[in-house]
């Protein structure tokens, strides 16, 4: 239905190096490495929406993916990354262990480990994230939440941090995507599933 | 001064900052560590353009608010950076501006504010303030102006009252001609 082609998802430059650094930086399994990989940087293949794609619906997935085309719905990544790439427009609520943005995004993006926005990057929304990046030149205009408490409130997770390697304690988005679910990505229709709610966990009221 | 303001953000978190201005990196840095609710609005360059029309229209001035300035009380801010607002919104759009916000202001909330000196040139594309640090904040753009306006020519005690409900907590002028003003609201 779309391209499920394969490429590394190495990003390259500015904020997004620290990203990659921190996640790849240790060999883990499904990682490839290829021969032109630069030291520290290591690259993983990923699912590919490409530019001519457009999606409308639910998108599920056990891998890391790239956007490059249009999205518009609710994406669910669990422990995995997100890129929408500099040609990606996805108008949906984000849940992934990691989101990078070099396209556009209108939405809410909820990324349990982290989120960077980069130059030319555009976010119009709310960015729940104990980690979150932006390069000069990013647009953004939302709330930013920080506060650990409120990621975990929103993924559903009460402080355990993701182990590595194990899908199913921490592909979490509350039980709008717990159970099994198989490999690869998939598109499904629009569903009852709801968005994790954040507000309990904010607070930042009431002080004086 | 911009200590005292913030200093409170360090301890009995979590807390909700709302940024009205442009979106800078520097100044989320400064606040991650502190672990607390960012709002950016961006919506200095939005209004101001609107701010520019002939005939003040609070009208329009309220649904270019609500366009730009989304607020939940629910959720509400207890620090509010207005950051460059004072130099380029006219009256008519701060008090609507106070309007909207006000119901948004957590109990204790302040707002800071950074103003030119009366008629001194600002550039045309709104200036972008950053935090250095919890302590300092500078201008750290536009990168490109498309030349240079007057700063409103108000005085300095008039600005502050062209945004009902609040008063001067504290104020400082800076030797480059920044006024630094602290603000809270008079029903707080």
């Amino acid at each position: 239905m779309f391209d499920m082609g394969k490429r590394g998802s190495r990003q390259e430059e500015s904020v997004a190096d620290e990203f990659e650094k921190d996640r790849f930086g240790a060999p883990a399994p499904g990682v490839a490495a290829p021969r032109d990989a630069r030291p520290g940087v290591r690259v993983r293949e990923a699912a590919i929406i490409g530019p001519s794609i457009q999606i409308e619906g639910d998108l599920r997935g056990d891998e890391d993916l790239i956007i490059e085309g249009k999205v518009s719905g609710a994406i669910h990544l669990g422990e995995h990354a997100l890129t929408i790439g500099s040609n990606g427009k996805v108008k949906a609520d984000v849940y992934a262990n990691s989101v990078i943005v070099d396209g556009s995004l209108e939405g809410d993006l909820y990324g349990y480990e982290r989120v960077a926005i980069r130059k030319g990057g555009s976010v119009k929304g709310n960015i729940i994230s104990p980690r979150v990046a932006l390069d000069d030149g990013a647009r953004f205009k939302g709330t930013v939440e920080m506060d650990q408490s409120a990621v975990d409130s929103a993924f559903g997770r009460t402080g355990q941090r993701p182990s590595g390697g194990s899908s199913s304690a921490a592909s979490g988005q509350n039980a709008a995507s717990s159970g099994s679910r198989p490999s690869g990505v998939a598109a499904t229709p629009p569903t009852a599933a709801k968005a994790p709610e954040v507000a309990a966990a904010s607070g930042g009221s009431g002080k004086s | 001064m911009l200590g005292d303001f913030l200093a409170p953000l360090t301890a009995n978190g979590p807390w909700a900052v709302l940024d009205v201005g442009p979106f800078s990196n520097a100044t989320m840095n400064v606040f991650r560590p502190l672990r607390c609710r960012l709002g950016v609005a961006d919506a200095l360059e939005a209004l101001a353009a609107e701010g520019q029309r002939e005939k003040p229209d609070p009208t329009l001035y309220r649904y270019a608010l609500r366009e730009h300035l989304p607020v939940d009380p629910e959720r509400p801010w207890d620090r509010v950076l207005l950051w460059g607002l004072l130099d380029y919104l006219p009256d008519a759009m701060l008090a609507a501006l106070m309007e909207r916000l006000s119901p948004a202001l957590a109990a204790g909330a302040r707002l800071h504010a950074m103003i030119m000196s009366p008629g001194r040139a600002v550039p045309a594309t709104p200036l972008v303030y950053a935090l250095l640090d919890l302590q300092r904040a500078d201008v750290v753009g536009p990168v490109e102006s498309g030349g240079t306006v007057a700063t409103a020519r108000r005085d300095m005690p008039q600005r502050p009252g062209a945004l009902p409900g609040l008063q001067v907590e504290q104020s400082r002028l800076h030797v480059d001609g920044r006024h630094e003003v602290i603000l809270r609201p008079v029903a707080h």
